[in-house]
């Protein structure tokens, strides 16, 4: 059982050195589903602040 | 058993370089350092803390989305329009963009850029301080650092852009590709965005907002003089043999000695330095910045002038920069926080054009299929100031506005952006006192 390498010889053959080989476009679609969310949440967020800020200040 | 001796030295050659582009990477880290820290001493008291993040934050979304695509605009940018030429080198899924051992240095390469898209952004927050919303800014900083300097640098700072094999631009060490663009990026949020709440008097009279720790902005510029080398350094390619000779190359191939850039580097800074001075009257502020503004006039063609012209192009470079920021600020209402489009916009755009006049005739490419010329470069400087610079900036600034979210209200604004952690903070403050002297009463009545 391995999630990748198996053996270190003959090194020359070694190419991807990370485990689950194979899943980088899955990782691909979570990582921009991340990112895109973060900025989403980040300006609801923001949004929220500062209408709490204003109507404290008014 | 022979012994390969041409091998050896071919494997010490990649193990150098591989080294040499890496240790450029924590170099120009301390360009992010040195703008945090400028960035926050310019700003009021009342707004350090969201200056700090803002600027902060761009880090990840910068290097998220340069992995995801701003690498593979670099490559796919490089034919001719709509070719795609690089196929999939750069996207996320490609082997080389991982831990994979058939390529030890594609992540190294990747770095290097990634940390000038992350000062592309950092020339942008700069000017924007003090009222731009901070996921606003992000949304730009994304633009700018992944996605419009990725194809300037396409093509004009590589050897395959079609800036350099049908024009022959030139910008070896980017006074046009990072510098030129992100002061054109600026001006185009900038436009949008308004002046700080103050700024101008009602007569249209700029007033000056004096920063609130000087010296602290001059020590964030002078630690982005040294993360400078790192830039430098990153801008060449080490050592490669060329028609027989081994030297360093430019990024377009064409032959240089870092001996050239070290005298160059420094006399340009030593020019903007003395005109910073002369015109600002001995401000640190200006002094500093003329520093800066000296190098990158003298970028583009830092790799073949004479130290003498290297000085006296920093010296013209910082006067034409330090004149038209006070004129763009009088005649547009134009409230620049750090002078970021004057550093870096008008010094950068000056040091592309002058570039072309100086080395008009050089070859531009390694096998001289393309030259130097004057309206190459002036092309090049509209390309990167308006083109890919202000335009896009000034579009996103415009829907971003359009949707209520560019800039802080006006409250929020005068009352400062810490205005809640500077509450939280003085009423936790006051609940020690408050505890304190409860303990002092106490002990006191025993």
């Amino acid at each position: 059982m391995s999630t990748g390498l198996e053996s270190w010889t003959p090194v020359k053959e070694v190419a991807a050195l990370s485990p689950f080989s194979g899943g980088e476009v899955l990782l691909t679609i979570i990582a921009v589903v991340l990112w895109i969310g973060w900025q989403i949440w980040q300006i609801k967020s923001e949004n929220s602040s500062y209408d709490e800020q204003v109507a404290k200040l008014r | 058993m022979g012994y390969d001796m041409t091998m050896e030295i071919s494997a010490l050659n990649e193990i150098f370089v591989e080294f040499y582009y890496w240790i450029t990477v924590p170099l120009m880290f301390l360009i992010h350092v040195g703008f945090c820290l400028y960035e926050v001493s310019i700003s009021r008291a009342k707004n350090h803390i969201h200056t700090l993040m803002k600027n902060a934050m761009l880090i990840p979304m910068v290097t998220i989305t340069m992995f995801l695509f701003g690498f593979w605009i670099y490559f796919a940018g490089q034919g001719p329009f709509g070719d795609f030429a690089g196929g999939s080198t750069g996207l996320p899924w490609d082997a080389t963009m991982g831990s994979n051992f058939g390529d030890h240095i594609m992540g190294v390469f990747w770095a290097a850029f990634l940390l000038f898209s992350w000062t592309a952004a950092s020339i942008v927050s700069g000017a924007v301080i003090e009222r731009i919303r901070t996921g606003a800014f992000l949304i730009l900083a994304v633009l700018v650092g992944s996605v419009t300097w990725m194809i300037d640098a396409a093509w004009g700072w590589s050897a395959g852009g079609w800036m350099v094999t049908d024009w022959g631009y030139h910008d070896a060490y980017a006074s046009g590709v990072i510098h030129g663009i992100c002061g054109g990026a600026a001006l185009g949020i900038l436009a949008v965005l308004g002046p700080r709440i103050g700024k101008f008097a009602p007569d249209g009279t700029p007033r000056d907002i004096p920063p609130q720790n000087p010296w602290l902005a001059v020590i964030g510029l002078f630690i982005i003089y040294t993360g400078f080398w790192g830039f430098y350094a990153a801008c060449n390619v080490p050592i490669i043999e060329f028609d027989g000779v081994w030297t360093a190359t430019t990024i377009y191939g064409t032959p240089t000695t870092l001996s050239t850039i070290t005298f160059n580097f420094l006399m340009s800074l030593a020019g903007g330095l003395m005109a910073g001075y002369y015109m600002s009257k001995g401000d640190s502020f200006w002094t500093f910045s003329g520093g800066l503004g000296g190098i990158i006039a003298a970028s583009a063609g830092n790799d073949l002038y004479h130290p003498l012209q290297a000085f006296l192009i920093g010296i013209v470079g910082v006067w034409v920069a330090y004149k038209l920021h006070y004129w763009v600020e009088r005649k547009f209402k134009i409230d620049d926080a750090v002078g970021a489009v004057a550093v870096h916009g008008y010094a950068g755009s000056f040091g592309v054009i002058i570039c072309g006049f100086m080395l008009w005739g050089y070859p531009a490419l390694a096998d001289g299929s393309a030259t130097i010329t004057p309206w190459g470069q002036i092309g090049g400087a509209i390309i990167m100031f308006f083109v890919l610079g202000f335009i896009p900036t000034y579009i996103v600034a415009k829907i971003l506005n359009a949707m209520g979210i560019l800039r802080i209200p006006k409250e929020v604004e005068i009352a400062g952006l810490d205005y809640v952690e500077n509450q939280a903070s003085a009423a936790a403050g006051q609940e020690i006192v408050n505890a304190e002297l409860a303990e002092t009463n106490a002990s006191s009545s025993l």
